[in-house]
């Protein structure tokens, strides 16, 4: 029983114990879900044998415990980087080039009269200064208006962060 | 035009399962969890009362699901056994007519089971247990405890680990179990040896 496997299936001495139950390590990957990696006879016989079953629930509970104790650490504890879920690259490209296109007719637009773009960034800086006094003026609305705006801005993203963070288990009895 | 759609469907990969089909999946191994916590054999009545109620109140509060189903679910089938079990010992208690009170030592090991978040000072216990678990995984090699970070806290498979980490999915299936088993070990001879 020492045939070389798949690479996607645990290779039978891993699998196999003695008197002919399953071993700790496939039973360990039965409890995690990892089923598609168990040689279908291993499974066959976890299905039908009573003692391989309750040593899956055993491995299960092992499994539970040690999640929730490394739950606890904080993550700087961690040995290994986090999985980063890739830069996706491809949607900002297509997003880039989507911005791009749209803007294309303005921009080739404001190359052939390049006097009114000369014009423009005059007017343009005018508007940034004046806002800006606005904004800094100690009794002025704009200001008020910006940082109740934030504030609340603030409140919604914590709310957010909140809903989406997992929690621990919660279960009513 | 019907072909275009059937090529879109196949392009779009079969269908996500649902969260009452992954629950129904998760079915035998619930089964074992409890069997394994009230200490029956797996076909017991009262282990297939409980596993129909785990899965019945996970469907029921799929809602407050965050993070992996799987030990979520387990989570429940744990809470729900522990629960049976006291009821069983309330009643054996109530059989005998004594007014002894309920064993402590058992009763205090069944609640950290149940919920190990419970209690007036949870903050101060989980900062503890973190100490610990921080003291033991320094103790583990770095494969082990590579693979059970991954695994637990990242939620990969063992193929991706396997793949992540560089080495055959034997290794990984090995570091994980072995891994496992030293943690606990070492929690619980430390609880001893802190009980003591
Ligand atoms: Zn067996």
């Amino acid at each position: 029983m020492s045939d070389k496997r798949p690479d996607h299936l645990l290779d039978d001495e891993l699998c196999w114990a003695e008197g002919g139950h399953a071993s700790d390590i496939a039973l360990t990957a039965i409890a995690d879900g990892e089923l598609s990696i168990v040689p279908s006879e291993v499974r066959a016989h976890v299905d039908t044998c009573l003692t391989c079953s309750g040593h899956v629930g055993n491995a299960a509970l092992l499994s539970l415990h040690a999640g929730e104790r490394l739950a606890d650490l904080a993550p700087a504890d961690r040995l290994t980087a986090p999985e980063r879920r890739p830069v996706p690259v491809m949607a900002i490209v297509v997003g880039l080039a989507v911005a791009f296109a749209g803007a294309l007719p303005t921009l080739l637009d404001a190359m052939r009269s390049p006097g009114e773009l000369g014009r423009a960034i005059p007017i343009l800086g005018r508007g940034a200064a004046l806002l800006g006094r606005r904004l800094l003026d100690p009794g002025g609305t704009a200001g008020l208006v910006l940082v109740w705006g934030a504030a609340l801005l603030l409140i919604g993203v914590a709310i957010g962060i909140m809903r989406l963070a997992p929690r621990k288990e919660e279960v009513s009895s | 035009m019907l072909s275009a759609l059937m090529s879109t469907a196949l392009l779009a990969g079969p269908a996500p399962v649902s969260v009452p089909e992954q629950t129904a999946e998760l079915r035998p191994v619930v089964r074992s969890v409890v069997a394994c916590v009230l200490k029956e054999r797996p076909d017991h009545a009262d282990v297939e009362d409980c596993t129909n109620e785990a899965l019945r109140r996970a469907l029921e509060s799929q809602s407050e699901l965050r993070g992996p189903l799987r030990p979520w679910v387990l989570g429940i089938a744990r809470h729900v056994a522990l629960d049976t079990i006291r009821a069983r010992q309330k009643q054996r208690a109530r059989t005998a007519q004594l007014q002894v009170p309920e064993d402590a030592s058992s009763t205090n090991l069944l609640d950290r089971l149940a919920d190990p978040s419970e209690g007036a000072d949870a903050k101060l216990e989980q900062a503890e247990r973190a100490r610990r678990v921080r003291r033991l995984l320094a103790t583990l090699p770095e494969g082990p405890r590579s693979a059970l970070e991954l695994f637990h806290l990242d939620g990969l498979g063992y193929q991706q680990i396997a793949e992540r980490l560089g080495v055959p999915l034997g290794t990984v299936a090995t570091w994980v179990t072995r891994g496992r088993r030293a943690m606990a070990e070492a929690l619980e001879a430390d609880e001893r040896g802190g009980a003591r």
